[in-house]
């Protein structure tokens, strides 16, 4: 029982980081990236082949397809957002239009890795299990719990803490009234949303090892999952996120370890059990009426 | 409006014809019988979305649900297929019925729950821990009703249904309110429309065809695994035809379908993933520069589609 | 209450989570009357049309309409029972031609309706009747939301800042039209900013600030109210 719990904790963590950069990405477009999954699955094919063609170590491809993929999302916002947003219905436009986007990077993934799953098998992290109150854990969840928990601070801190994340939970709490208000919006926009995909591939890095290995049919799956956890802790509310992904990790590891056979079907439900009961989230204020 | 009768008339018998006839001249009749399912479910997408503005990205969910209700009425009740079909059609009906409340969430919510939600029967049907009821992963095998011809058929008629329940919704006032909803769901409850019931109607119709196509392609395949009735390249496939051709008519989801899977299947079958490359800047280009379908094409030009 | 009120609206309160858009509004309408709302954007003017309407349930209060408690009834429910509106910004089912528009409501109606040709004729859209909705401007839209709500035989109308955007000869024609409405038997409770337009459809006005009614009575009034003159001209 402590066991799954720590455990939970740790994948929530690493969790929440999957989810965050959806939730960036929804906070300031009000759009789903449906493509957000695929983009956690390219950092994972990217950090396996970096460490099998030049070893190099995973947290290393972490930054390098974090910074590599944030500079992908500036450019894909100016190619993309502002045509969306000009038409008359933004966000089913965009659902359909990040799927297809989605669809587009799950086939060249297959066709340059190929069908089967790829990991990292060597024990990169070191074989020693970590000690955490009496319970022995795998190096590589603690290590990862704890990059995630670096990564979320480093975001907390720029929401907070900067002149620029100060205007982009402007833009969060109405685009409006941001415009007029002389804030540029689709700079703050493109840096939110280019984040949120820097974010995704950041946690892809170090997908190869949380979620046993990367096949390029990741992107849907973890696409919802991550849907789940920023549901779960109320859409466009970062922090919120967070104790999102704690509820998911810690409820996915006491189904793995009481129901194993029935874990899988635990972000679905969780999911439409969070839309249909409390659709803004456990810790949202109630969301506009729609 | 006796002269639209004869239109719509005419559309069903040419459709029914058509894939009557098709098997003399082309004598892949696999192939006859999928594109039918396609053309079948982009339709039954095409009600949803069309019509009510709600894209169900898990539609797959009642193709499967009524492929296993089918199968399982004759594995273990032992019905006749045709009885069976039914069965898996009005199975499919209840769970839309189940997963209604759905419908109060707005447009990408609701796109994604119904994807969660299909996600969540596949897992709860290929689940080994109900082996002993859906036979699990180990899938479904319904040899001794193998009927390819009767099972062709049948998705004819089938497909003529689903043809004409479309024409109907185009010309009749439920589809004239399902149009206002989508435009404006607030202003359609103004006038007096009962927004919530109606788009649950439109749900169940679309989730009842599903369905039953779902139980004619298991009839027809006989032997399948539970991911090949819940994949979701199925819902996928239904969009995409679906937009490419031009929700909310008639002819465009058919004419997506027929052009599409006929092009997936002289490019796809061996390497879907060049296919999948295809239809997914298909999407993008089309949402971009053509949100409305090729349908959209003939109507800039004046002409009316049907 | 008095017993020819239409419309009475006693106690409503409404909040979207932390912010309290109405804090106990009261008001009464009575039976072929013309009551006008007016207050500064936020009073909660357009908030409480669509408690009245049925688009929200009220947080707490009740809703009379006809001697029956509403309160909570949906918007489809509303529009059977004789009560429609138009909107601040238009609404209309913008794929739709005109007529469609007027014989959707027109064939959801439970009540005895009008004729479509009779109801766009009324309006001035005769001529745009087989144009799509969406591609009339804002003030021929405005009309039609007001075309589909008399498509409903309302009892009671709200008109929600029909007035906004439209040229003075038009805002003339449109108070027209409502009077004529008028006095074909239809209540009214009207939003507008306008005081000019307001003072030729209504009896009498309520003032709303901050989510609550400050003032009651005629419009010459209101302006003479301290009370009034500080929201409007302080605030």
């Amino acid at each position: 029982m402590l066991y799954a719990l720590i455990a939970g904790v740790l994948f929530g963590l690493y969790y929440a980081l999957i989810g965050l950069g959806l939730n960036l990405t929804f906070g300031v477009l009000r759009m789903v990236n449906l493509a957000h999954g695929d983009f956690v699955m390219i950092g994972g094919f990217a950090a396996v082949t970096a460490f099998s063609a030049w070893h190099l170590h995973p947290l290393w491809s972490l930054v390098l397809v974090a910074v590599l993929i944030f500079a992908v999302g500036i450019a894909l916002y100016y190619v993309l957002v502002p045509r969306i947003a000009a038409t008359k219905d933004p966000e089913m436009i965009s659902l359909v239009l990040f799927f297809g986007l989605s669809q587009v990077i799950e086939a060249l993934a297959v066709m340059r890795f190929g069908n089967n799953t790829q990991s990292i098998y060597e024990p990169v992290f070191g074989k020693a299990p970590v000690s955490i109150l009496g319970q022995p854990f795998p190096a590589v969840w603690v290590v990862s719990g704890l990059v995630s928990l670096l990564a979320l601070l480093l975001v907390y801190l720029y929401l907070y803490r900067t002149r620029i994340g100060y205007s982009t939970r402007a833009v969060m709490a109405s685009r409006e009234e941001a415009e007029v208000s002389g804030i540029s919006v689709h700079k703050v926009s493109a840096i939110a949303f280019a984040i949120g995909l820097g974010l995704a591939a950041a946690a892809g890095a170090l997908a190869p090892f949380m979620l046993g290995g990367i096949t390029p049919d990741l992107g849907v799956g973890l696409t919802i999952t991550a849907f789940a956890v920023i549901v779960l802790g109320s859409l466009g509310n970062p922090v919120g996120t967070v104790a999102g992904g704690l509820i998911y990790g810690i409820a996915l590891m006491l189904m793995q370890t009481y129901l194993p056979s029935w874990s899988a079907l635990l972000p679905y439900l969780l999911l439409l059990l969070v839309l249909l009961v409390k659709p803004s989230g456990l810790f949202g204020r109630q969301v506009r009426s729609a | 409006m006796l002269r639209r009768r004869w239109v719509d008339a005419v559309v069903v018998v040419v459709v029914v014809l058509a894939f009557v006839l098709a098997p003399q001249a082309y004598s892949n009749e696999t192939l006859l019988f999928q594109m039918m399912v396609y053309i079948a479910l982009s339709q039954g997408v095409n009600i949803l979305y069309g019509f009510t503005g709600y894209l169900p990205f898990g539609y797959v969910g009642f193709f499967g649900i009524g492929a296993y209700g089918a199968s399982l009425l004759m594995l273990h009740l032992n019905w006749p297929p045709i009885l069976a079909l039914l069965g898996g059609g009005a199975i499919a009906v209840l769970l839309g019925l189940v997963l209604s409340p759905l419908l109060r969430l707005s447009g990408a919510y609701f796109a994604i729950a119904s994807l969660a939600a299909s996600q969540a029967v596949y897992l709860i049907v290929s689940n080994p821990a109900l082996q002993n009821v859906t036979y699990g992963p180990y899938g479904i095998q319904l040899v001794s009703q193998f009927n390819p011809t009767l099972s062709y058929y049948v998705m004819v008629v089938i497909l003529a249904l689903t043809v004409a329940v479309v024409l109907y919704i185009r010309r009749s006032r439920f589809g004239t309110a399902l149009q206002a909803m989508r435009d404006d769901p607030v202003s359609a409850a103004m006038a007096g429309v009962p927004v919530v019931r109606q788009r649950t109607f439109a749900w169940m119709i679309s989730a009842g065809i599903a369905g039953l196509v779902g139980g004619a392609f298991a009839w027809q395949t006989s032997v399948f695994y539970p991911d090949a009735v819940f994949s979701l390249s199925i819902s996928i496939f239904a969009i995409v035809f679906t937009l490419f051709g031009g929700a909310g008519t008639l002819l465009g989801p058919l004419f997506g379908s027929v052009v599409l899977y006929g092009m997936y299947n002289t490019i796809g079958i061996s390497d879907p993933q060049y296919f999948q490359l295809i239809y997914g800047l298909l999407i993008i280009l089309l949402v971009l520069f053509l949100p409305d379908g090729a349908a959209s094409l003939l109507k800039r030009r004046g002409s009316h589609v049907l | 209450m008095s017993s020819d009120a239409l419309l009475s609206v006693v106690g409503v309160e409404k909040s979207f989570g932390g912010f309290q858009a109405l804090r106990g509004v009261n008001l009464e309408v009575s039976k072929g009357g013309a009551l006008g709302l007016v207050g500064p954007n936020g009073s909660g003017k357009t908030t409480l049309i669509n408690i009245i309407s049925g688009i929200y349930a009220p947080t707490a209060g009740k809703v009379r309409f006809g001697g029956q408690d509403v309160t909570g009834r949906l918007p489809h429910q509303m529009s059977h029972l004789g009560v429609n509106r138009t909107f601040q910004v238009p609404k209309p089912f913008g794929s739709l031609t005109v007529r469609q528009n007027v014989e959707v409501a027109l064939g959801h109606s439970r009540r005895s309706g009008r004729k479509t040709d009779d109801i766009l004729a009324f309006l001035d859209l005769a001529e745009l009747a087989d144009r799509e909705a969406g591609s009339l401007n804002t003030a021929q839209q405005k009309l039609l939301d007001l075309g589909r709500a008399l498509a409903t035989d309302p009892q009671l109308l709200l008109v929600d800042e029909l007035g906004a955007g439209l040229s003075p000869a038009d805002l003339d024609l449109v108070a027209e039209k409502l009077n004529a409405l008028r006095r074909d038997g239809i209540t009214m409770l009207v939003v507008e900013h306008l005081m000019g337009f307001l003072g030729k459809v209504t009896d009498d006005v309520v003032v709303m600030n901050a989510g609550a009614e400050i003032f009651f009575g005629k419009l010459e009034a209101a302006a003479q109210d301290p009370k009034v003159v500080e929201v409007f001209l302080g605030g």
